[in-house]
Formats: structure tokens, sequence, C-alpha cells
């Protein structure tokens, strides 16, 4: 590999580049305030890779898009929280930051792929136009050298005959290939942070197979780049993720290593979550678990346990007070007023 | 076996209870109901309300000031112009001439567009290109120039400039029949209730029309405010109707050559009268495009 | 009143027959492509010879990636879209020969179950009446009796009767899809379509309308076909599965044997992609990534439609389209690189 397309990152792996402590979004909407995201907290450590699974609605997204500003506001309004994000020597709250910092940030330090990158990317401008924008706002170059290094970015996302390609404009791609471009894109500025957004969720499962294939080799082993991976999909993080945290109405209710999520879920939502997904011993005999009810109302202010209406194992101090995340395991935490191990409230 | 059990299917006269109650907490959409009723009200009650004759001259009376200027009176609120005629009383009657051109040319609008539309939506194939390149045509008409000709040919007459518009508007209506209906005949619904056995008809009234209404009925009123100013341009010119009745545009007409001469209120008051009109319907507009998408009436409330 | 299913599911006796039956099915689309001089007719071939078999009480899982030709199918056999070629026999009955009036008729033994949008019910009409529009198309009881069966079917589906009055907005996708389900029930079809109809819906919210489905089916004797391109979910609920690859069936199996040994190489590179919810079998999963794309429908390889792409290609598979032949009870494949006894000649994979 060319040494434009593979700088190494300044941070040291395992060192936290992104703290992130109390966050809260809410929406002005005319049915009330929706609270969408109600006191996150999580950090990343540099070069690891963080699945970040919620159903819809659950603030997965707007967390991750609160964070770069990428909100709109109004309706949107950041509340409360810091997020610290530590380049080397320098440390900016990107909550508290100004929109010149912020889009220094986006690009360089924060990369971005969307769901949908059909309407992530310009249709009126050719696909390597759009990724030598990217180098030449983020590397310092320009001209041929710009050029070459987004010939170069093509190729290493696996599009074939990027010279040619270079050329070619986002409708002559398949989505598969759109989002290669976007990887590329992302990939431009080197940024040591890159969140994915459900990136995959509009792809067929091979094309998707490729998507994460290119992600861990290209990203992950090749630069060292931590990344989020925002998902519904819990299938999808086990194959990508060294920690994940588990969303729901707005709250982590569970973070922790992959194994010991998967192996050891302590929250009820989670392990409903897993046990909803059919294993190959399953057949249309067995009945799937279901969390039975519906996602919660972010309308009404959280100050409760938000899975509550739907939980089995839920008791009059889940409604009265709001779970705090607790630790069950090294670097394992859990907000549940119930231990579940133990199957009794937790003292 | 249970006791029999029966369920509500949801009566429509809530839907009436609940137009009220959107329309109470949108301002902007309420006036706009408010002055459009008011402007339907004025035309229909015309000879209660006007305090005068509108074509009735009395010359000892010409000039006089509206009420608030130093002279005026009240027994002619908004003055006379300088034949003597009651102002008020004009673009009372005038609002008879904007009512009609505006229901009327909406309503033949929508009508020839609903069928064409639904035709060209429906049937599809040659038919369908036939029907679009024909309301192209309309498209491409020049207005101005007809309706120049049809004056000059037919006479001056309410009825001509109606049909006109009518005609004139239609492709716009055509065009989002048909569009809608290419939408909605792929959607889920639709598929459903073939795959259930529903004909033609039964389609149409239970599927296509409840969804057609919102489209309709928006342009439909976005589409009589501005017949209404085109009518007003017309009379202005001397196109429209003929000058013995009173309309908002021949009053412009009259009132201009007094503009400078001490007497602007005779050009400033039917313009008012335009410019509210076509303020209060692109309101209504407004409103009736968001509440008659269900989608957007939740997300409003 | 309570709602009841035609309880006739396949007696141990009876000789088993296929509900419905499809054969050589096809749907094209022309498509005109102007070029400089004159113009070309080509066409779409969506749906390119697919024949399969579904009996009584059972679920044939359909499936494939985008644009494969699964909904077409689905829409097809129901005779949504006419087919440009093929035979659909619903209980040995040929639905080509129907006329409009006959198969109106016939429809109310099969019906469709589409993947939750925006636009699966109408936006302007009420819970309880887009039950009961099925009812009243055939005209199936009183005014009071059709009320009657829409609080049934609303509770059968697991939804309160009183919700009847609301609008479709009102509801999660999930309470929609079980609106669609119980317009689908109305009127005691034997045969439902199921296009796609957890694709739309969140995970929790997926488990709760399979359940459903499997529920309704085994208390009233339902046969699906399922499409879908979730296949973790598809093996769960399907009986047997037929893989769709540009318009193509290539292989048809029983569930549990398609996903322990698929014998197509295109089901292979299918499955193995398939990522698993457990990260220690995810960590060793080695998936066959294809090269390149899916070719357009409208311009289909010569041989078999997988070759271009297929890691086992030999010189044969471009110039001959493989028969889909049964090399085991209920196992079809179309592939020539499987022999006779049923097994891959060049067997590839972990």
């Amino acid at each position: 590999m060319i040494s434009h397309v593979t700088p190494q990152h300044a941070a040291r792996s395992g060192e936290v580049i992104l703290d992130v402590t109390g966050l809260k979004v809410s929406f002005d909407s005319p049915d009330g305030t929706v609270h969408a995201v109600n006191g996150v907290s999580f950090s990343l450590r540099a070069g690891e890779s963080l699945g970040v699974v919620g159903e819809s609605g659950s603030g997965k997204s707007v967390t991750m898009m609160a964070l770069v500003a990428l909100l709109p506001s109004p309706p949107a309004s950041v509340d409360a929280g810091t997020a610290i994000l530590t380049d080397g020597e320098t440390e900016l709250d990107l909550l508290s930051a100004s929109r010149s910092q912020i889009r220094k940030v986006r690009g360089s330090k924060v990369g971005f792929v969307f769901q949908d990158p059909l309407s992530a990317l310009n249709p009126t401008m050719r696909v390597g136009d759009q990724i030598t924008e990217s180098v030449r706002k983020h590397r310092g170059v320009s001209g041929e050298a710009a050029e070459q290094i987004a010939i170069e970015l093509l190729g290493a996302v696996g599009i074939a005959d990027p010279e040619r390609r270079y050329r070619s404009f986002p409708h002559e791609f398949s989505g598969g290939m759109r989002q290669r471009v976007m990887i590329a894109i992302a990939m431009a500025g080197d940024p040591p942070i890159v969140i994915f957004d459900e990136p995959t969720t509009a792809l067929d499962v091979t094309v998707q197979a490729q998507i994460v294939e290119l992600v861990k080799t290209r990203l992950q082993q090749e630069r060292g780049t931590a990344i989020v991976w925002i998902t519904h999909d819990l299938a999808v993080v086990a194959g990508i993720a060294d920690r994940v945290a588990v969303m729901y109405g707005g709250t982590i209710v569970e973070s922790g290593p992959i194994d010991e999520i998967y192996e050891n879920p302590q929250h009820p939502y989670t392990r409903g979550l897993l046990a909803a997904i059919p294993s190959a011993d399953s057949d249309g005999t067995t009945r799937l678990a279901s969390i039975e009810g519906s996602p919660p109302d972010l309308l009404v202010a959280p100050d409760f346990c938000p899975f509550q209406p739907r939980c089995s194992y839920a008791f009059d101090r889940c409604v009265d007070e709001r779970p705090l995340l607790r630790g069950v395991a090294a670097d394992h935490l859990v907000a549940c007023h119930y231990d579940l191990d133990k199957g009794e409230p937790v003292q | 076996m249970t006791e029999t059990r029966t369920v509500e299917f949801g009566d429509r006269s809530r839907g009436f209870r609940k137009f009220l109650k959107l329309i109470l907490r949108d301002p902007a959409g309420l006036i706009g109901l408010v002055l459009v009723l008011g402007l339907l009200g004025t035309a229909v009650f015309a000879p209660q309300l006007a305090p005068h004759d509108p074509l009735e001259q009395s010359l000892g009376n010409a000039k006089a000031l509206p009420v608030f200027s130093e002279g005026g009176s009240w027994d002619y609120p908004l003055g006379t112009d300088r034949l003597g005629r009651d102002v008020l009383s004009r673009i009372i009657f005038g609002a008879r001439v904007s009512v009609t051109v505006g229901f009327f040319g909406a309503a033949i609008a929508v009508a020839i567009g609903l069928v064409i539309g639904l035709i060209a939506g429906f049937v599809g194939g040659k038919l369908d290109k036939a029907l679009m390149s024909l309301v192209d045509l309309v498209l491409s008409v020049p207005y101005l120039i007809v309706v120049i000709v049809v004056a000059a040919v037919l006479g001056r007459s309410l009825f001509n400039v109606v049909m006109l518009f009518g005609v004139t508007a239609s492709p716009l209506f055509a065009r989002t029949t048909r569009g809608e209906v290419l939408r909605l005949r792929e959607a889920g619904f639709v598929s459903a209730a073939r795959a259930t056995g529903a004909k033609l008809p039964s389609i149409l009234v239970r599927h296509i029309f409840p969804n057609l209404v919102g489209p309709l009925l928006t342009l439909a009123t976005f589409e009589m405010s501005a017949m209404i100013f085109y009518e007003a341009g017309l009379s202005f010119l001397g196109l429209s109707v003929p000058p013995n009745i009173p309309s908002w545009g021949n009053m412009l007409d009259s009132g201009r050559r007094s503009l400078f001469t001490g007497l602007p209120w005779l050009s400033i008051f039917p313009g008012l009268a335009i410019a509210i009109t076509g303020l209060s319907m692109n309101l209504l507009g407004d409103w009736l495009r968001d509440i008659l998408d269900p989608r957007i009436r939740r997300a409003r409330g | 009143m309570t709602v009841t299913g035609h309880s006739h599911p396949a007696q141990p006796d009876e000789p088993i027959e296929a509900l419905v039956k499809v054969e050589e099915l096809h749907k094209h689309y022309p498509v005109r492509s102007f070029k400089m001089f004159g113009s070309e007719d080509t066409a779409i071939r969506a749906v390119n010879g697919v024949s399969f078999e579904i009996h009584r009480g059972e679920t044939l899982g359909l499936v494939g990636e985008s644009g494969c030709g699964k909904s077409t199918t689905g829409r097809t056999v129901l005779r949504l879209e006419e087919p440009t070629a093929g035979h659909v026999w619903f209980e040995g009955i040929d639905l080509a020969t129907l006329d409009n009036e006959r198969m109106r008729l016939i429809r109310k033994r099969m019906q469709v179950v589409f993947q939750d949008s925006a636009d699966s019910l109408n936006p302007r009409m009420s819970t309880g009446r887009t039950i009961a529009e099925p009812l009243h198309i055939f005209e199936l009881g009183t005014d009071a009796e059709i009320k009657a069966k829409v609080a049934d079917l609303m509770e059968l589906v697991g939804l309160n009767p009183a919700w009847a009055k609301r609008f479709p907005h009102e509801f999660s996708g999930g309470q929609r899809q079980r609106i669609n389900i119980a317009r689908a029930l109305a009127i005691d079809p034997d045969f439902i379509v199921l296009d796609e109809p957890i694709s739309a819906l969140d995970v929790s919210i997926q488990a709760q309308v399979v359940n459903l489905l499997a529920d309704l089916q085994s208390r009233l004797g339902l046969t699906y076909l399922f499409i879908a391109h979730d296949l973790a979910m598809v093996r769960h609920i399907s009986d047997r599965i037929a893989v769709m690859y540009l318009g193509r069936i290539v292989e048809t199996a029983d569930a549990n044997a398609l996903f322990e040994e698929p014998l197509h190489p295109y089901s292979q590179a299918l499955i193995s992609a398939v990522p698993l919810a457990d990260p220690k079998k995810e960590r060793t999963r080695i998936p066959i990534v294809l090269e390149g794309e899916v070719p357009s429908p409208g311009n289909m390889p010569a041989g078999c439609v997988f070759h271009p792409r297929c890691p086992q290609a030999v010189d044969v598979c471009g110039q001959e389209v493989p028969a889909f032949r049964e090399f085991k009870p209920g196992r079809f494949v179309a592939c020539h690189l499987v022999d006779d006894a049923g097994s891959h000649v060049i067997r590839q994979g972990p």
C-alpha cells in the first residue's frame, strides 16, 4: 500500500479518544418535546470498534449525529452533556465547540458513513471529484496529487478499474459500490474515528459481507481506525465489534465486551433481543421468544426505566426510579434494577 | 359461542369535529378560512349587504371621501367615484365576479382534469400518451391572445372568461390526477384490494378518490386565487365583464385615472380586496395541503 | 360467533396434492431503448422460468437478493401481474384459463400481505373498514355480522377491537402489519403470499409477527409463500426454501437441508454471507465473497445465469443452461457441477 493511503494514527491503541458523558438531546414537535437521547455516556478507545445496537427510536443515530452537530436545530437541541475528543495533546468538547471547530472535526477527526449513500453523494458530480474534494480539504494536497490519491482510494475500497470509474456519476454505481465510495470519502480525511450509521441495512446480504470485510481490512487492520457501527442487527455487530452498547428509549441499557454481552446478557431487553433471533436449530414448530408490546413513547419525560412497560421482571422501583448503569463484570455495565443472575431485585 | 360483538368503524361526522379542532389550532389557516367564507358570503348576499345600488349615479355626491378622511361620511363609507357611485357597494358586488370566476373556473378545471387524468392514469399506453400531448398543447396556448380573440369575436362576457380559465387550468389538474393515480394504483392497499377481488369501481370509490381529494382541493384553492388575479387583470384591460358590471379589475382601471388627482382611494380599495382575497386563499391552501395529508397531520398533532 | 378457519389440513392417508403448483412461470417487461437509429425492443426478464409446488399447510420460503424477481413471482402467482408465459395451478385449476369473474371468486381463497410501508394501508380508511373491505366485496353477512367478524379478526391477530375506528397512522409498524394480516384472513383464505412481511419491522417486533403467523398457520391450516431476504428468519418459518437468482430458482430444498448442505454455488455464497448472532462463531465464519455485481435482468448472461460470478464455473456453464433437476426427493438444483448422486463435483468451502 502507498503511504498516502495508510498513514498511522497518532493515538496509541487503547487510549480513550472520545469520551461522551450525560448527553441529552430533545426535539421540539407539535405533540410536545421528544426526549430522543436521555443521558448517554460512553467512551471510545483508539483503534477499537464499538457496536451501537438499538431499534428505531432508540436514539442510536441521534446520539452520533449530535456529536458532529449534524442534527437540524431547531427542532433538535442538545440539552446537556460533554463529548471530549482527544487528539494527541489537544482536547475539544464537541458539544460546546464552535461551528468552525466542528467543521474542522468533520471528515478529518470524525468520518461519517450513512445508510443511504445515494442521498449523501452529489448526483451531478463525478464520484472521483467528490473524493478528490475531500482529499484536498483534509490532506492539504491539490491538483494531480489529490486526484492520484482519490484514484488510489477508489482502488483501496475495491472498485475495479479506478481510473475509469473515477469519472462515473453516482447513479452509474450500484448500492454497494456507492457505499464503497462513501467509505473512500471517509478515508480521504484519514480520521481516527469513523461512524457508520446502518451502512449495510439497505444492501443485500452478499454485498453486506463485502462491505464488512472492506471495513475490517482497510480501516480496522491497516489503519487502526476506531469505528462506531450503528445497527439494529445483532448478527452484523457480532462480526465487527469489540464492544457493544445496547440502546433503548434514548439510553444505553447495557454495554460491554462483545463476547460478554452475547454470552451473559444482563438486561432483560438485551436478553429478549438475542432470544428473538432465530437460531439454526429453531424451526417453525418452536416459537421465537418475542418482546411483547411496542417501543416507548418518547414524549414522556423519562424518570423511570424506559423498558419497564414491556419487561416481565418489572416491579415498582422500575416505575419510580430510573436505573443507572452499574458494573456487573469487567467493563460490563447494565442499567436495570433487577439482578437476572440472582433472580432478585438489586439491593 | 361468544356473545354478539361489535366494533365501531369510526363515523364520518367525527371528521368535521376533527376539522374544527385542527383549524382552531392554526391561526393562519383559520384567518384564511374565515376570509374565504366572508368573501363567499359577500358575493351571495351582495344585494342585502350593499348600502347602495352599485350602478346608481348620484353626481351630487361624486368624489365623496371615505369616512375616515376629513369630510367623509357614513353615507358612503369608502367614498364615491367620479360618477357618484358608492365604492363599498361596487366592491361588494365586484366580489360576485371574482367568486364566480374563482369557483366555477376551478370547478370546470377540476372536472375536466379529473376525467382526463383518471383515463390517462388507468388506461395508460397510447391513450395516455395522446391525452398528455393534448394537455401539453393546451398548456402551450398563450391564453391572453385567446382571451383577446374571444372577446373580439364573441363579445365580453363572464361566461367566456370562466370557460376559458376552466379549460386552460385543466392541464394542471389532469397531470396531478394522473400522477396520483399512477402512484396509487401501485400502492400496497390497492394491490391488496385487487388481490381480494375488488372491482375497479369499488377501488376507485374506496381507495383512489379519497386520496385524490387532498391534492386536488389544495391545488384548486391555489388556482382559484390565481384565477381571481387573472380576472382582475383582464377586467383592468377591459377584456372581461362588460363595463356595466362592477368588478374589482374595472374599478382599478377607472380609479387609475384618479390615482394622482386626489382620489387614490378609488384604486386602493379594489386593490386591497384583490390582495386580501389572494392572501386568504393561499393561507387556506397552505393549511389544507398540510392537514389533508394524514402523515403530516400526525406530525402536526 | 368466532373465527374458525376451514380446517382441512392434509389427512395422513390422503395423497399429498400440491395446493399451488407453478410451472415455467415467466414475467417479462418490455423495454424500448432508443438508439441513434431506430429503437430496440428488449425485455426485462423479472421472472424467467420459475417452477415450484407448495403443499397444503406448508410454508415455502422464497429467498434471493433485491431484483432477483421474488416479489414479482409472488404477484404473478396471484395474477396481480399477468404472467408472460407459464402456468399457475391452484387446487388443480389453471388460473390462466379463468375469466375475470371466476378469477375474482378464487381470490377468496388466496390472499397477500405486503411489506409494511407507508402504502400498505389506505391512509383514509379506518382499521375496521380496512379489515371489513374483503367481507363487503364478497357480501359476506349483514353489517352487524361483518362488525362482529371484524372484532373477532382483530382479537385473533392481537389487536384491541376498540381500535377499529383508528386510522393507520395511529399505529406502530408491527400493529399495522397485524391489520394487514387481519384483512388477509377476513375471507378465510387457504393460501397467503407473504411478501417481505417483516422486513420493515424492528427486531423485537419481527419475532411477534412471525409467531403470530406460525400460530395462525397451525390454527387455520394456512399455506404460505413466504418471500424474504432475511435468511435466518426464512429458515425458521419455512418447511422448504427456494433460492432465486436473476429470475430463476437455482435450488429448492428442505429448510434445514439447504442450510446444512447448500448444493448450488449461489446458495452456498448466500448462506455463507449471513452473519451469525454469536461472536465466537462469527469470528470463524468465512464468507464466500462473490465478485462483481448482479447483471441486469435486461441483459441475461448466456448459459447458467450465475456463471459470470460463480467461483466454480467451468466452460460448460457459459454455454448451456443447466436443467433444474431433482437430485434427491424434494431437492432440485440447477447446476452443471452437481453430479447424479446429488453431490458437488467440486466442493468448495471450509
